[in-house]
Formats: C-alpha cells, structure tokens, sequence
C-alpha cells in the first residue's frame, strides 16, 4: 500500500509581523517551517503505514509505503529538500521533489500537477495532505485533486483509519464526530492539531541528512507537463480593509430575521 | 572558513529545540520544586537519542561527534539546567570516559545501554577530602584473585542515586600515589557492597540529584577495567579536558536563555509612559549580555570542531568553561535586574536560572583549576612547565 503525503513549507507564522498603520510586512528572521497542518498528515500516514504492516492480509505482501511530495520553485529548492528529507527521517520510505517553475498558490495549477504525480508513480493508494495550508488557499487542493483524480474525498480528518480496502475517517463538524467510510483509493485532508507528530530520532537525522541523493526530483517536462492551467493572475498586494462597525440587532428570531434579509437585500 | 553548521547538525539542533520547547519547558518548574526525575520521560529522550549524541552510531549513539553534543548541552540548558545536568555527567563525563579508553569489549558491553539511555552513568572521583586536589583520592581497589575488591566514598557525584553504572577512579597503588597508582572501574550499582547517600539539598539544580556514593568491599571483576592499569588518573583527566567544552556549551544555552527572555520582557515593561526597551541603561545591559554570548558561542563552537578534527584543544577547553560559567552567571544576573522584583519572584523562572547558574563555577573543577589548565598550556608553549 502506498500512501502519498504531500508538504508545503512556509514562512514561520512567529517570525513575521505584519503591520496594518505602515502598511508593510516586516519579516524579523527568516525562517521556515512545515506547514502544521502537513506535518499532522505525515504523521497520520507513517501510522497507517505501521498500522498496515502489523496485520498481514492477502495482498499485502508488499507491506506499506510513505511517499513524501513537495513542489518548489527552483529558488526554493533547498528548503524543499530539507523539508523531504525530514519526512525522511521521521519514516517516510521515499521523497519526491517537483521542481520547476510553477505558481504554487494557484490551485489548479498545483491540483494538476500532483494529479500527474500520482499517475506517474503509480500504485498510489491514498493521497493525505493538510487541510490547511497557512500561507496559501490550498484547502481546496483536496476536493480539487480527488475530482481530478475520481476518487472519494474526505475533509477535515481527525482520525483515519484502515480496514482491508476501507478507510474510516472520524471528522469533527459543529458539535459532534461523524464517522465516514471511504473505498481505497482515496484523498483525505488531515484537520490541524488532529494528532501528536512524531519527533525524528538524532540517528535517523544523522542518517539521512549525511546521504547524498536520497530525494528523487522531477521536472514539468518529465511529468509530461509542457504548459499548466492557471486561474490566477497576480495583480498587486494590499491589505484587506479595515473591518467597519457592524449592525447591532434586536428583537425576537423572526424579527432579526426580517432585518439581516433587509441588509442583505441592499448589499 | 566555512562558519555554518552541517545540514545534519541544523536538522538535529532543530528537532532538539522543538522536543526541549514542547516537552521538558513545560516539566522544568516541577522538576526544580519536586526534585524528582520522570524516569518515563528520560526514556523517552533516551528513544530519540539524548543520552547518546556524540557516540558512533556502531555503540547506539547518533555519530554526532563533540559539535553535535555541543547543540544538545546548548539546548537543553537554555530550557532545564537538571535535565542538562543529568545528561551532561551521564554523557559527557561517564561515557565519555568509557568511549575515549575503554577496550572494544567494554565498550559494546556497556556503551549500547548506556548511549540509548537504558543505563543512567555517573562519574566518581570527588571525595570527601579530595575535590581539587583529584589526586588526593582514598578509595582502594585490592587485587584479590580474579576481581578488585573496592572500598570507600566518593562525594558529590551527579546522578549518583539514580545511576545503573559508574566509572570509579580508586587507587590500586598508594606507594605510587594518582600518577601509575590509580585505576578506573565499570562498577554497576546494583552489586553487592554498593550504595548511595540521600540527594544532596543544593541551591540549584534541584532536579538533578546528587549523592554519596558507599563502596564497602564491593567485588569488582577485572574485566571492568576501563583503560590500563595505573592509568586511570590519565583517562580521568582527558575525560575532564573534553567534558569542558560541552560544559562551555551548557552555561551558552543558560545565556542565551536569559538574553531571550530579557527581551520579551523590555519590549513588554513600560514604565516612564514607555517600553523600558528605550531607555540607554537597559539597551547597554542587553548589548553588554548579546556581546558575552557572541564571544562565547564562536569560542565553544570553535572548540567543538577542534575536538571533532582531532587537534589540539585544552587551553581552548578550559577557556570554554572558565568564561562560560562567568558569563551566564553575569547575564542571568543582569537579566534578574532587567526584571526587577519580578526577577526575584518564585512564581517566575528567572530565579531558578539564577540559582541553577552558579555552580558552573564549581563543579568539573573549579574556575581556579581552569586557569591553572590554561596558565599551564599557555606556559607550555614558551618551554615552561608548571602541571601542579
């Protein structure tokens, strides 16, 4: 069974403020981090992979796999392959860096090229990514990509599990748990802060870190990508606007009701 | 010169930091007010490779040599001084002294254990009436057949009640004195003969517990020799060379610690209708801390890649310790004074760092001994010798 998580490395949220009255972000140190949110689906993925190869079923001779992916610009080529290699460290089996000139804050764009990932590699079982992603919209790479792909999609994960060919996923939605079963193969967002990630061990970092080439990278063209869809234009950056003083309402649910649908109207 | 670090050793500093910031910060003050150690949780660091850092990953260590210890003991000071106590004995007195002398065989019985945490080492040479004056030690190891017998105390020794193993420095010649009469022993606590005092009432470092330690006739096989024969005062004085730098490293962590947490705070504190930050007398105590633990972070660093590069390196060592404790002492204070009377509060950490900084000037000899180890180098270099 393969299982394909994929990473995005980000600023570190703690070394950056960003200041409204100046309009201006101002970048403290320069440091990068791993998107929580992936780091929870890499750690869901090595415990199902564990899990996986703890019970011996009829065609699982092949036992259970961990594929890391990340895409970079070549600019950030580096921090992406530090960010593979401790997936590595922490478990994951193979790393798989893209590495291209690509937009990687557009959705389509980013949907089809993990989408060719998967074909090209093959054998993937289950794709898991973040549901969040803190410095770009890419919570709907999920639904995007099992689209893509035609296969079930799971939001907001806290919980996954596997049974055979069945994932039970454990989803929290207003006050309660719901439970979901998927068919293999699948793509699952995993929920922020859904579980505790696994610290790599100093020799497993020692490891990895002193081997040369142990991630595989490819570019767009041997992804048979000659162009990539966009839906993206970059027109300029500002700040959103000041949040302005809303309407107070008051009376019963029916009044309140026939007031919101009043302001509403003459939005 | 190429001044950075390794991407092995950026990734093992990273994931260090993160597993002392989430997991000992939040167990630091209890481990200080109780002065109990979660034997659970040293397994746990001892999982991930804490209690075994420099050593070749062949003996279960992670291979990360002096500069890689050197992050560990940085780290894990700038969080819990116990804690980094503990393993900073365990590490690098005990093991380093089994690592740097002790025969192959030795070695893959007792290292494996040991380097993955699964053992707890300590190191015995203080006595009672021998601290300084190491080659004044008592304790007698008699050959009797195939095993020593070894009778006496050592005094003061880091993780004597909870140690599994000690290296013990007795002396197996009293005509000969330290030099060619002394020997160090692998002795496991749980035979006969051997027990430990209560943890000594210290003004830091409560959480590391610190005994006597009681070797009535305890039958030491000959196979635990660790070294040679009369050489034990030679393994035992190389052991402290080394063990210095990472100390250096330790007092840089409590440093660093301070300096942070004195800027949290001037940014915070208002007083005079604005952040203290701004004022010159505050600004020259920060710059005057930051200037400290630059000099010292190269100096500790510097040294850790002489050690790892097998050049020469006890001058540089001693300076290591002996301005390491000295600056942590001085910006810890300095960060007490930034803080005022919030400084002094037992329901703040700085305190803690206060009284755990002091006895770097102390143990694994005293600042004294250091600069007689420096004097002594540097005298050595012009054609006079002065070893004591």
């Amino acid at each position: 069974m393969n299982i394909l998580v994929l990473l995005h490395p980000i600023r570190d949220p703690g070394s950056f403020i960003v200041n409204r009255r100046a309009q201006k972000v101002f970048i403290n140190r320069e440091n990068y981090v791993l998107n929580p949110a992936d780091r929870n689906a890499l750690e869901a993925a090595l415990r199902l992979a564990e899990a996986r190869r703890t019970v011996s079923t009829p065609g699982n001779g092949h036992g259970a796999h961990v594929i890391a992916l990340t895409l970079a610009t070549p600019a950030q080529a580096a921090l992406a392959e530090d960010t593979l290699r401790q997936a590595l460290s922490c478990g994951a089996e193979r790393a798989v860096l893209v590495q291209d000139d690509l937009p990687l804050a557009d959705a389509a764009a980013v949907t089809t090229v993990v989408q060719r990932v998967v074909e090209h590699l093959g054998g993937i079982d289950l794709v898991l990514c973040g549901a969040e992603v803190l410095d770009r919209d890419l919570g709907q790479l999920g639904p995007r990509l099992a689209a893509a792909l035609d296969w079930p999609f799971v939001a907001e994960a806290h919980q996954v599990t596997l049974r055979d060919n069945t994932l039970n996923v454990v989803v929290a939605a207003d006050r309660a748990f719901r439970g979901y079963e998927a068919a293999l193969p699948a793509v699952v967002a995993i929920a922020p802060h859904s579980n505790k990630p696994r610290y790599a061990r100093g020799r497993d970092l020692f490891s990895v870190y002193t081997q040369a080439n142990v991630v595989e990278t490819l570019t767009l063209s041997e992804l048979d990508l000659p162009a990539l869809p966009t839906t993206l234009e970059w027109v300029g950056e500002a700040f959103p606007p000041e949040r302005e003083l809303g309407h107070k309402l008051d009376g019963d649910v029916d009044e309140m009701a026939k007031q919101v649908a009043g302001i509403l109207a003459n939005y | 010169m190429d001044f950075t670090f390794s991407p092995q050793h950026t990734a093992l500093r990273r994931m260090i930091r993160e597993v002392c910031e989430e997991e000992l910060r939040p167990r630091a003050e209890k481990v200080d007010r109780t002065g109990q150690q979660d034997r659970e949780f040293l397994r746990f660091l001892g999982e991930l490779g804490f209690f075994g850092i420099p050593f070749p990953q062949e003996y279960g260590g992670v291979g990360a040599g002096e500069t890689g210890y050197c992050i560990l003991m940085e780290e894990l000071d700038r969080v819990c001084p116990s804690t980094a106590t503990i393993i900073g004995a365990h590490i690098g007195i005990a093991a380093m002294s089994l690592s740097l002398d002790g025969s192959p065989d030795l070695k893959k019985r007792y290292l494996p254990d040991i380097a993955t945490g699964k053992k707890i080492a300590a190191f015995g040479l203080t006595e009672p009436s021998a601290g300084s004056d190491a080659a004044g030690i008592q304790l007698r190891a008699t050959l009797e057949g195939d095993s020593y017998i070894l009778d006496g105390q050592k005094m003061w020794i880091t993780n004597g009640p909870i140690a599994d193993v000690v290296m013990v420095l007795a002396v197996t010649d009293a005509t000969l004195g330290a030099r060619g009469g002394a020997t160090c022993f692998v002795v496991e606590t749980q035979w006969e003969g051997f027990s430990h005092g209560k943890p000594e009432k210290k003004m830091g470092l409560h959480g590391s517990p610190t005994s006597l330690l009681n070797f009535d006739e305890v039958r030491v096989p000959k196979e635990n020799i660790l070294g040679d024969v009369g050489l034990g005062f030679v393994t035992f004085m190389k052991t402290l060379d080394i063990g210095r730098v990472s100390l250096g490293a330790a007092t840089l962590g409590g440093a660093q610690a301070a300096l942070d947490q004195a800027l949290k705070w001037v940014k915070h504190r208002t007083q005079f209708g604005r952040p203290i930050a701004n004022m010159q007398s505050i600004q020259f105590m920060l710059a005057d801390m930051a200037a400290d633990i630059e000099a010292l972070r190269s100096l500790v660093y510097r040294t850790a890649w002489l050690v790892d590069n097998h050049k020469p390196f006890i001058k540089e060592a001693g300076i290591c310790k002996l301005i390491g404790s000295e600056i942590a002492s001085r910006c810890i204070d300095k960060a007490l004074q930034i803080h005022g009377a919030l400084g002094l509060s037992r329901e703040f950490h700085l305190e803690r760092g206060w009284r755990d900084a002091r006895i770097g000037e102390i143990f694994e000899g005293t600042n004294e001994i250091q600069r007689i180890v420096i004097a002594s180098e540097l005298l050595q270099e012009v054609g006079v010798r002065i070893r004591p």
